[in-house]
């Protein structure tokens, strides 16, 4: 374990991973939600947002293939299918800091700037198990388990990798419901302990920098979620 | 006064192999992951393309009975500089330098310089659903399965093995160096078994060569065996400065064999001994500072009334280590 990796878990996640976004089912309904439910965090358990903010929702079944959806448009967004893997991608846009607060504006559009970003959210849900699934989607940032997750109990290990557009990602720290566990190899891979039975909450994040003009960096968050069998 | 000679000089061969304490938890940048004992060796190698740089005193002061005896040890300083190199995820090399004094009680004698440089080769693995080389990029999950190192080294003869005393005389037991390689080997497994608690476990034997002294004199030192149990057990982070304080307790099972001197097992060398160890290690950043004392708690020296001087027979060893990684 690298010294600037580890200084990572130790900082930056913590910063990074402040809202969690989780699935809920109810049938074949997905409903996507955003706040500090999952993760323990201090704030508001759930927090509305705009249904605008989700960029885009996806079922897909055990062979990796993409099932037509319904789509519901108003808060809390929903996804209806018999999905293996029920797939959000969120995002709150632009943020500055100013003097004045922060503001969810681009860099060019908040005035006198301290610091930028854009956030870029995900979350993919897991509720059957195909071996397709071991190969990312190739969306956002995405955290892909190596091995079948449903099939672990508490004490295991979870063998994940992390991708963003279809490539491994080097450098994002993982956490497990909020605590930081590792970071990635060049490869994406890292390997978590569940230590819980029930729900999983698995979060990754990674900054890159921007040069879009808009925000000094790109802030990207990845969750992934399953049950454990009691 | 052969009788110290084991104390005298085991420490310089022993040192080196023990000498990457606190790597795992320096390259954890001291707040997270398996702490490290003070002296019994953990499983950890250093990382790859990272250097580490070593120094330890370990001050032993010796129980003395009779304040007439000039020739009875009073204290021995045991100096060591270290630098450790790795160069992969698995391998790493050290290259360790001692400095030594010894010294008997008011108005004996006293020796003190460089003594033979060693070099120690440590090789990791780690069982993990099955054994592999210890990984460039382990997750705080992975350094809690069980780790293992298995290491090797020697002694170079760069200590002066003839050096001679006040006197003229040549005393293998205040000797800078063994004259010939002495050589090295052992294993260790480390088990970090919650967040904080971290056991480590090492057994280890360093044999000696015979050599031949200026004064016509031989000596081959007994053979040495190790087995080394440890408890660290973190204490107090402060993530925000980056500060941890883990707490160590140790017990060293020691055997020297007897010395053979002049072709004849030599008396009053040798037996059985445990030492307890409490210390604490401080982590700050890259950088790691370890204090401890160590004790005998149980002997069974061969001929116990007659080795004054030897280990086994300290009143106390004050440890001190400092290691930055870079």
């Amino acid at each position: 374990m690298h010294i600037p990796l580890l200084l990572l878990l130790a900082s930056i996640c913590a910063s990074v991973q402040a809202h969690d976004l989780w699935i809920t089912r109810d049938g074949s309904l997905h409903t996507l939600h955003y706040g500090h439910e999952r993760s323990g965090h201090a704030g508001v358990k759930v927090i509305e947002y705009k249904p605008e903010q989700v960029r885009q929702a996806l079922c897909v079944s055990t062979a990796g293939r993409e099932l037509a959806g319904e789509n519901g448009h108003t808060w809390p967004v929903t996804l209806k299918g018999e999905c293996a893997a029920s797939y959000f991608v969120f995002s709150t846009g632009y943020w500055s800091k100013t003097p004045y607060g922060t503001k969810n504006l681009p860099r060019n559009e908040a005035g006198m700037v301290i610091d930028s970003w854009l956030s870029v959210e995900s979350v993919k849900r897991i509720d059957a198990w195909g071996a397709a699934l071991a190969r990312p989607l190739g969306l956002e940032l995405e955290i892909v388990p190596l091995d079948n997750p449903l099939s672990l109990r508490p004490g295991d290990k979870l063998h994940l990798a992390v991708y963003s557009a279809g490539k491994p990602v080097a450098g994002a720290t993982v956490a497990y419901f909020g605590h930081p566990r590792g970071v990635t190899a060049a490869d994406g891979r890292v390997n978590i302990t569940l230590r819980q039975p029930g729900p999983q909450l698995i979060q990754a994040s990674i900054e890159t920098p921007l040069a879009d003009g808009k925000a000094d960096r790109l802030v990207q968050a990845s969750v992934l979620q399953f049950e454990l069998a009691p | 006064m052969k009788t110290r000679l084991l104390a005298a000089l085991a420490l310089v061969i022993t040192t080196p192999a023990v000498a990457h304490h606190g790597v795992a938890s320096l390259g954890a940048a001291g707040l997270e992951g398996p702490g490290a004992p003070l002296e019994t060796s953990s499983s950890a190698t250093l990382p790859q393309g990272k250097w580490l740089a070593y120094l330890k005193l370990d001050h032993a002061k010796f129980r003395t009975y009779d304040p007439a005896d000039a020739t009875e040890a009073d204290y021995a300083q045991y100096w060591m500089l270290g630098l450790g190199y790795g160069f992969t995820p698995w391998f790493s090399a050290y290259v360790f330098q001692p400095y030594n004094i010894k010294k008997d009680e008011p108005d004996g004698f006293r020796s003190r310089g460089f003594t033979d440089l060693s070099v120690i080769g440590v090789a990791g693995f780690k069982y993990d659903q099955g054994w592999m080389l210890t990984p460039a990029n382990e997750s705080l999950d992975d350094l809690m399965d069980w780790h293992f190192t298995a290491y090797g080294g020697l002694t170079l003869p760069t200590g002066d093995a003839d050096h001679r005393l006040q006197d003229g005389s040549i005393d293998p037991g205040m000797s800078l160096g063994f004259g010939k390689p002495g050589f090295t080997y052992g294993l260790t497994a480390t088990k970090q078994v919650s967040d904080d608690t971290t056991l480590v476990f090492e057994a280890g034997q360093i044999r000696f060569q015979k050599y031949a002294y200026e004064d016509g004199q031989t000596m081959r030192f007994g053979t040495e065996t190790r087995l080394n149990a440890a408890l660290a057990q973190r204490l107090m982070t402060l993530p925000e400065s980056r500060f941890r304080v883990d707490g160590n307790a140790e017990l060293n099972f020691l055997r020297i064999g007897r010395d053979v001197e002049n072709g004849i097992k030599a008396n009053a060398t040798g037996g059985d001994m445990l030492y307890g160890v409490l210390g604490l290690r401080l982590y700050k950043d890259n950088l790691s500072l370890g204090l401890a004392v160590k004790r005998p708690i149980w002997t069974d020296l061969n001929e116990e009334p007659d080795q004054q001087g030897a280990e086994g027979k300290e009143r106390y060893r004050a440890i001190l280590t400092f290691s930055a990684l870079f």
